[in-house]
């Protein structure tokens, strides 16, 4: 585990030490939950970001959804 | 924006981008009226009860979705201009994730600090960034030559009209994120009047940096440096005293990105909020804060690619047409 690792994580935690029991103590169980969620996912994320890991874009997704759209109007204008 | 636009339409129609520029901006603020038509319908609902009225319920948050993916996404990659721009010009060894984390510790504190605190800092920089661009203009008319822009009309057809359609997608498409913020700002008569006219101001002061950038560069060394404003900023020269002010226009664009990033932001964490249908959106503030950090390294692993392959196919948001044609549910153009 490398530093940058480290500090992500005990941010991460910190955060959620602080803000999950103050919301599960209003009984606000929907928002810990979905804190919880995007927390995991940001910590997750931001792992790769601190160490400078080289991952597949995520857009990378979006883009091979919306490239036979592109390449459709590029048919339909191009003679 | 102010940085990159001239290079994007420039790489479309080299020395005619400045008329594709003009023809641009009616199609642009007819898409903004589109969006302000929108919401005239719905004054109480943003964007994601919008969806859920208008689609129901599944398909709605579906749209939603979608919605708040590209807030995310878009966010994300406003945070990596930023950082990739200040790595490359300014802090040249300054690795880029602690810009970052400056930039992201600022949104924070922004969007925890509430849209009325946003918009009042905003009212409080306009005047400084009003003030950067017309010095900059204004510094820039003697190296002006008219000759550069010829032969008029000399671009291909097409590619012509791919530039017209990024001038009026690319800015005003992200007014998108408008759509979640309107229910919440206070409602004069002549609102919609006041939008389309800065609207017009903006794309206004967007077209005067293509058409100066065309003219002061030229065609081709627009089109080949992805920040030409900023280097237009580096070939003031008056008198040989007043020169290099190019970190005036960096400080310019870094604080209108960073009210750009911060609606994104504030889009995303109330948008998801509504979706979950969770009562407050300010335990969001700092997840998405994470996942804005992570996502702003991630969504592309380097410049080159970002410009070549993304803002051709993404980064012009899911069009906000589709809602207005209530039938059609599909995100028409990206």
């Amino acid at each position: 585990m490398s530093l940058p690792t480290l500090i992500v994580l005990c941010i991460a935690i910190s955060f959620g030490m602080i803000q999950m029991p103050a919301l599960i103590k209003k009984k606000l169980k929907r928002e810990a939950f979905a804190y919880f969620l995007l927390l995991s996912a940001g910590t997750a994320f931001s792992i790769y970001a601190a160490n400078v890991k080289p991952v597949p874009s995520p857009l990378n997704a979006l883009i091979t959804i919306y490239e036979p759209v592109n390449q459709f109007f590029d048919r339909m204008f191009r003679p | 924006m102010i940085l990159i636009i001239p290079a994007i339409i420039a790489g479309y129609a080299q020395q005619d981008g400045w008329i594709a520029a003009l023809f641009g901006i009616p199609i642009g603020l007819l898409i903004l009226w589109l969006i302000l038509h929108l919401s005239s319908f719905y004054p109480k609902l943003n964007l994601v009860q919008i969806n859920d009225r208008i689609l129901g319920k599944w398909l709605g948050a579906l749209l939603s979705c979608a919605y708040l993916l590209f807030f995310l996404l878009a966010g994300s990659t406003f945070i990596r201009e930023v950082g990739d721009f200040l790595t490359t010009q300014l802090f040249q060894s300054t690795p880029i994730r602690y810009i970052h984390l400056l930039f992201v510790l600022i949104l924070m504190w922004g969007v925890w600090n509430g849209i009325e605190s946003i918009a009042r800092s905003a009212e409080i920089l306009l005047p400084l960034f009003i003030f950067i661009c017309i010095a900059l203009i204004v510094c820039l008319i003697p190296q002006m030559d008219l000759e550069r822009l010829k032969p008029y009309f000399g671009s291909e057809g097409l590619s012509f009209a791919h530039a017209t359609m990024m001038f009026s997608v690319y800015p005003f498409g992200e007014l998108c994120s408008f759509l979640m913020i309107f229910p919440y700002a206070s409602k004069p008569a002549h609102r919609n009047k006041d939008v389309l006219i800065s609207a017009l101001c903006a794309s206004l002061l967007l077209f005067l940096l293509v058409f100066i950038s065309l003219t002061v560069l030229g065609a081709y060394f627009t089109e080949h440096n992805i920040y030409s404003t900023y280097v237009l900023t580096q070939k003031i020269n008056i008198g040989a005293f007043l020169q290099r002010i190019e970190a005036l226009i960096a400080t310019a664009w870094v604080i209108s990105t960073f009210f750009k990033t911060v609606l994104y932001f504030y889009a995303f964490s109330i948008g998801t909020a509504q979706l979950l249908r969770l009562s407050t959106f300010k335990p969001l503030i700092v997840p998405t804060s994470f996942l804005m950090f992570g996502l702003a390294m991630m969504v592309a692993p380097n410049l080159c690619i970002m410009s070549k392959r993304l803002f051709p196919t993404g980064s012009t948001g899911i069009s906000p047409m589709a809602l207005y044609f209530r039938h059609c549910s599909f995100p028409s153009i990206i």
